[in-house]
């Protein structure tokens, strides 16, 4: 935690409360914001990926025990009756820009003439697949680090472009549903599964910042022969490199306050033969379900899953350089008790190669359980602990590169953290 | 809307006796009317009125519709034709009420600090409100050609005022009914001097009964 990063989190703190406080009678303007601290214990055979290592997690064994994991400044704006501007303001540890937007869009919200609610927004945003993702900044109010599914959104993720949402509700069916289906068209975006291809999954608290990079580890998941090549050691995953925009459509069904069915197909519509300034643009695909709802004993239910493809480099044939297929899942139950929540999530995930023998090529098969507790112990201030552990297989036999590499064929990286989050 | 319309089952009709006429300065009687839905527990917020009956009521202050909790409070409101309807804002947070629903869609931002505006219903339907800012909110005002009308309370019971005598039609609209035509239940007969009440059955296609519960599910910023 560098004393810069404490200076800009007193001051992101310090800003929205002025601001507030000139202008208390209207909500023309509203801000959010939180800081968040953490003492972390970590058990893992590797650094972590920010430390271009193969670690799972945000942190590894050499980080010290108090970090600083984020601050945020949300803003929402109403410019007119039917246009918001919003943006988030982001600080956060970071190699090389340590504040930076996740986000920063006006939305266009017309009062319906009809059944049919339109809104749009144009900008840099978040599809909104994340089930898990729903508070403030994006913040995850269910655990302190997010599933290997979300944590992914977060750190490849983003349009930036312009997205369309018409809904309308059937009020004569049981719990009025609504039917929503969304489409979106985006520029940028085009390393996207670069990360996921030569790290695997992640799971973790961390997001991307708009104009940020990312690290990747030296040694890759998927792919390890590729070496001979020198080895990009990091990625913007927000650039443009192939000028050709990609979309995603989706459509949702709402039920009540709490059932939520969402599927989605992502397509970046990248060229994989397109390179840009040593950054090659990675043609990423996938599918999604989501689904939530409120079960017996007050239980609520989180499921999302995401099955894909990314790939790069020259058409080989039956497949290209870089060819790989991902999929991940998980199930997140929580209970809320007054001021108390108590959530526990099981993640599956994989990487698989599709154009190698399996033998001798690493993967990235694993699943991590995640118990989390946090209490909201005033208006403010927030405290949190999680448990996570995280087990993977790397490869399938001794004989595969990532052993070959010096690193074990199987992995088990454990992680235990308290959290105090300060918020407006 | 026919399914809407076989949704309701025949009225059961009780007419109560009673030795203590309830009186009041128009002559007519008071009217009490129950509600159960299809599963025999009493349905609340249900809109009823006496179709037939237009003669002046003594004169009222606008019926109110709060925004509490993000939430249109009550869910539902009837309004006799011709009706100013008061929309109040007691949250902390902006609302943008609107309806889309013709000829009675109107628009009323109802912005942190002017929390108070109304709107005249000219036209006889049900006006489905939407809040332009926060879209789960769901209300619905009633325009009824009817100067006796009113909303079941949450033990699905509803009294009309100074009803004259007579046998009067009951109709009613709760969501998932017809909106054009909203169903007869039954009748009611008001006669001499006793007060009158009623009891009926309403197959409700399940709609929202009071505020749905998110559970644990923690609420979503987007």
């Amino acid at each position: 935690m560098t004393l810069r990063a404490l200076m800009l989190a007193a001051m992101l703190g310090g800003l929205p409360a002025t601001v507030l406080g000139a202008d208390s009678a209207d909500d023309r303007h509203v801000f959010h914001g939180a800081v968040d601290v953490s003492a972390v214990h970590v058990s893992t055979p590797f650094a972590s990926w920010l430390d271009e290592g193969q670690g799972k997690l945000r942190f590894g064994e050499d980080d010290g025990a108090l970090q600083f994991s984020r601050a945020f400044l949300e803003y929402r704006g109403r410019l007119t009756s039917t246009v918001v501007a919003h943006g988030v303001l982001n600080l956060q540890d970071s190699k090389d820009r340590l504040l930076d937007l996740t986000e920063a869009y006006l939305e266009w919200r017309p009062v319906p003439r009809t059944p049919w609610r339109v809104r749009s927004r144009i900008g840099a945003f978040y599809p909104k697949l994340s089930l898990e993702n729903v508070d403030h900044g994006w913040s995850n109010p269910y655990a302190l680090s997010s599933s290997a599914i979300n944590t992914w959104i977060g750190e490849e993720l983003r349009t930036f472009g312009a997205e369309v949402r018409a809904s309308r509700r059937f009020e004569v069916l049981p719990f009025a549903p609504e039917l929503v289906v969304e489409g979106a068209m985006f520029y940028g975006n085009d390393p996207t599964g670069a990360l996921l291809n030569r790290r695997g999954w992640a799971l973790h608290d961390r997001q991307t910042g708009i104009l940020s990079g990312l690290p990747l580890p030296q040694t890759a998941a998927i792919e390890p022969w590729e070496a001979f090549d020198k080895n990009p050691d990091g990625l913007e995953p927000f650039r443009e490199i192939d000028h050709r925009p990609g979309f995603y459509v989706a459509g949702e069904w709402l039920a009540g306050a709490s059932f939520r069915l969402k599927v989605a197909h992502y397509d970046n519509h990248g060229n994989p033969e397109s390179l840009k300034n040593f950054e090659y643009a990675w043609k990423t695909r996938f599918n999604h379900i989501g689904l939530q709802f409120s079960g017996p004993g007050n239980i609520g239910v989180l499921a999302q899953w995401l099955d894909g493809s990314t790939v790069m480099g020259r058409d080989l044939g039956p497949w290209h350089v870089y060819d790989s297929a991902f999929d991940a899942r998980y199930l997140l139950l929580t209970r809320a008790f007054g001021r108390h929540r108590v959530s526990a999530r099981y993640d599956k995930f994989d990487v698989q190669p599709t154009n190698d023998p399996d033998n001798y090529t690493n993967r990235d098969n694993g699943h991590a359980w995640t118990a989390s507790y946090l209490f909201d112990w005033s208006e403010h201030v927030r405290l949190g602990a999680e448990y996570l552990t995280v087990a993977t297989e790397h490869c399938v036999t001794n004989e595969c590169a990532w052993v070959i590499s010096g690193l074990p064929r199987t992995s088990r990286e454990d992680q235990l953290q308290l959290s105090l989050r300060w918020q407006l | 809307m026919g399914v809407a319309l076989r949704s309701v089952r025949p009225a059961v009709l009780v007419v109560l006796l009673s030795a203590a006429g309830l009186h009041n300065g128009y002559g007519g009687q008071s009217v009490l009317l129950a509600v159960t839905g299809r599963d025999g527990q009493p349905a609340a917020d249900v809109a009823l009125y006496l179709a037939d009956v237009h003669t002046p009521l003594a004169k009222q202050g606008s019926p109110v519709v709060d925004q509490r909790g993000e939430a249109f409070v009550p869910a539902v409101t009837v309004v006799p034709l011709d009706s100013d309807v008061e929309f109040i804002n007691s949250d902390l947070t902006s609302h943008h009420v609107y309806s889309f629903s013709k000829p009675n869609s109107f628009e009323l931002p109802l912005y942190k600090g002017n929390a108070r505006l109304r709107t005249h219903f000219s036209k006889p339907g049900v006006v489905v409100l939407g809040c332009n800012i926060h879209d789960s909110m769901l209300g619905y005002v009633v325009v009824v050609d009817s100067t006796r009308s009113g909303v079941t309370g949450p033990d699905g019971r509803l009294t009309l005022p100074d009803v004259p005598a007579g046998r009067h039609a009951v109709r009613a609209w709760a969501p998932g009914l017809d909106r054009v035509n909203p169903p007869e239940l039954g009748v009611v007969e008001v006669g001499g001097t006793a007060p009158a009440s009623a009891s009926f059955q309403l197959d409700v296609a399940g709609a929202a009964r009071g505020p749905q519960q998110r559970g644990s599910l923690a609420g979503s910023d987007y």
